[in-house]
């Protein structure tokens, strides 16, 4: 049976010239341009929705896993307060050296790293940027960091009071790559104090830059100055933490060591994370959401379906004379269903290179709704006192997702299509002859 | 896929033909076994009034439409015994159709809308435009081949039809009113082409109309009434009137 309708269905194509039928089947498109664009129109939609939504997650999923892995799976950070991203959940717990000397008591820790995190307004060259001040041993940054590296410089000394690392955002500010920032230079810190209107200043020198970095597990990197602890707790006068780095000897430890830092504290003063819960989690939303877009974009494409039905439904019916005299002129019923399929497949094509085009350029623009964000790195006494840390990622373009949003309109289109084109095909050129 | 026919075959042949339409429950018959014979190279007429199944023996005979009980043979093939592909093939390859409303297609230029049964038979392009051009010259209308519809008068529009009628040279050419959309001094320009196009390639016209000057031109009338034939006497052709 299959073979017998394909061999009716070379045998009438190959009657009737490919180029011929494209020629037609265009010059019938172009006869109703409105009708036309519009629901190419519809088709582009569905097209760019479902290129933009894939590839904006799929760049955010990338990019959140791309930043929690710079942090490592070994690593748990320890914050007072509840749950992280719960907005006011505040402890009266604060982080102290007692903490830190605890934690390193524990098994399977093989590093225990405190730091301070405060914004700071930064003034270098009689210029002043907002910026994230990091008080933490500068020689353990690459512990947590990975990959973290120095372009020009070195990595103050644990205990030097006056030397900083800046962040390359804070060393080359705009785009234009004019280095605002150099070696050796002072660069002054204000801070100032929450809930009133004094401020403390101290400057710094700039011992070592870093190469550009991103962010990492929301901490942007590019944008903070690194100090020693000792010149952070003076500039902050606070001897309580911020968040405290605990460092496990191997990632299959990780659940017994949060288990155990923990087990040390009452349940809400303090709360522990690790870079791989988070990027299991984040990993979990970022599939719900590829789901959740892939679904809007299915929408989206339905809707396109139901505009092309529409639009052969009234076309077919508009042209029904014109089929009779098709048919008494001796065309076959697959050449007049073929000639219509192929005014769907032109729409499919047309839908699916323009919308491929949209969903590139609104991928890029659209990015930045899709970014996932955190408080930011934590003030001292575990207060939000640091901006939030908001992570874009480029959209991710692959071939799949090319060739689904340029081939599903085109199926989407002939399928839709092809019930009215079948009906009109079937007509009886009697009939068709005679409507008016 | 050749259609041969036997050398005596006539042209149209109909055989106790009766075609019964349903209307809901009703049925009610257009035709009432017509018997008829048309050799080839005739040019009928066939008349009567509203309603006589005029348009309805047009269509059986054109292959557009099949008898309730009977036979239609066209040029010796027994229409009930094809199939929907080879009546579309008999009708590409045997049979040109005039209509009242003249049926070109609108945004085709007036030389595409004549390569249109070639475009059906995959003739390639540029043999069908030496052929449709052909046509074109024969009925005196080159010069608008590229011309739309919108833009040829009514008159320059039923040549157009007659072109696309004749372009694969059909052994058959069916005229529906061919001038009942033109003005008298056209119809003679029709009329007269029909004529010559009659003479000089053999083609078997049959015209439904119900215009006396159209039987005039014709050598049989066909009266139709009720469904069933009348009348069929041959008459000698005023040629004298195209003039």
């Amino acid at each position: 049976m299959t073979t017998y309708i394909l061999s009716c269905v070379v045998h009438a194509l190959a009657k009737m010239k490919f180029l011929d039928l494209l020629e037609l089947s265009i010059g019938s498109l172009l006869d109703r341009k409105v009708l036309t664009t519009l629901t190419i129109i519809g088709v582009l939609i569905g097209s760019a929705m479902i290129l933009t939504l894939e590839a904006t997650s799929a760049g955010t999923a990338t990019g959140v896993a791309a930043e929690v892995e710079k942090v490592g799976a070994n690593t748990l950070i320890v914050r007072a307060g509840g749950a992280m991203f719960l907005s006011g959940s505040q402890s009266s717990y604060q982080l102290t050296s007692q903490d830190v000397t605890s934690l390193n008591h524990l098994s399977y820790v093989t590093d225990v790293i405190p730091y301070y995190s405060r914004q700071v307004d930064i003034t270098v060259g009689g210029q002043t940027v907002q910026g994230t001040m990091i008080g933490i041993d500068p020689q353990k940054l690459t512990k947590i960091y990975k990959g973290l590296a120095l372009s020009e410089g070195s990595f103050p000394s644990s205990y030097d009071a006056t030397g900083a690392a800046v962040g390359y955002g804070v060393a080359y500010p705009d785009s234009s790559g004019d280095q605002l920032v150099e070696l050796n230079q002072a660069v002054s810190m204000k801070i100032s104090s929450m809930g009133s209107k004094s401020s403390t200043t101290l400057s710094f020198l700039v011992k070592g830059i870093l190469t550009e970095y991103g962010s990492a597990l929301f901490n942007d990197i590019d944008n903070d100055v690194f100090v020693t602890f000792n010149a952070a707790q003076l500039l902050l006068g606070t001897p309580y933490y911020s968040a405290i780095y605990v460092i496990v000897d191997n990632v299959n430890d990780v659940t017994t060591v949060q288990t155990a830092i923990e087990s040390l504290y009452p349940s809400n003063e303090i709360n522990v994370i690790s870079a791989g819960s988070i990027a299991s989690s984040l990993s979990s939303v970022s599939s719900q959401l590829t789901t959740t877009f892939g679904d809007i974009g299915s929408v989206s494409l339905i809707v396109a379906a139901v505009i092309v039905a529409c639009t052969m439904y009234m076309t077919i019916e508009k042209r029904t004379r014109e089929i009779g005299v098709l048919k008494a002129l001796g065309f076959q019923r697959l050449q007049i269903l073929m000639m219509f399929l192929t005014e769907c497949a032109v729409i499919g094509i047309a839908g699916g290179v323009m919308g491929t085009l949209v969903g590139i350029v609104a991928s890029d623009s659209i990015g930045g709704l899709f970014s996932f964000g955190g408080p930011g790195p934590g003030g001292p006494g575990g207060s939000s006192a640091t901006r939030s840390t908001v992570t874009t990622s480029a959209p991710v373009f692959t071939t799949q997702l090319f060739i689904i949003s340029l081939l599903l309109p085109v199926i989407v289109s002939i399928g839709a299509g092809f019930y009215p084109a079948w009906r009109g095909a079937r007509m009886k050129p009697v009939d068709a002859l005679k409507y008016e | 896929m050749a259609m041969i026919s036997p050398r005596d075959a006539p042209a149209i042949q109909t055989i106790n033909v009766t075609k019964d339409y349903t209307v809901g429950k009703l049925s009610y018959p257009a035709l009432r076994g017509v018997s008829m014979r048309i050799e080839k190279g005739e040019l009928t007429s066939i008349i009567g009034p509203s309603g006589s199944g005029k348009s309805t023996l047009l269509n059986l005979i054109g292959a557009l439409d099949k008898p309730t009980s009977g036979n239609v043979l066209v040029d010796g093939h027994d229409l009930k015994k094809l199939s929907e592909q080879k009546l579309a093939l008999l009708r590409n390859r045997r049979i040109g159709f005039i209509y009242q409303s003249f049926n070109l297609i609108s945004r085709l230029s007036a030389t595409k809308n004549v390569e249109m049964p070639l475009v059906a038979r995959g003739v390639p392009k540029a043999v069908r435009r030496q052929l449709s051009m052909k046509a074109l010259k024969a009925v005196d209308l080159d010069r608008m081949a590229n011309k739309r519809p919108t833009q040829l008068s009514g008159g320059q529009q039923q040549r157009v039809a007659v072109a696309r009628a004749l372009v694969t040279r059909p052994t058959l050419v069916i005229g529906d009113e061919p001038t009942g959309n033109l003005d008298s001094k056209t119809t003679r320009e029709l009329l007269s082409l029909i004529v010559q196009m009659n003479r000089e390639m053999k083609t078997t016209f049959v015209l439904v109309t119900h215009n006396p000057e159209v039987a005039a031109i014709t050598q049989r009338v066909i009266s139709l009434r009720d469904g069933m034939i009348e009348n069929d006497q041959h008459t000698k052709r005023i040629d004298s009137f195209l003039s």
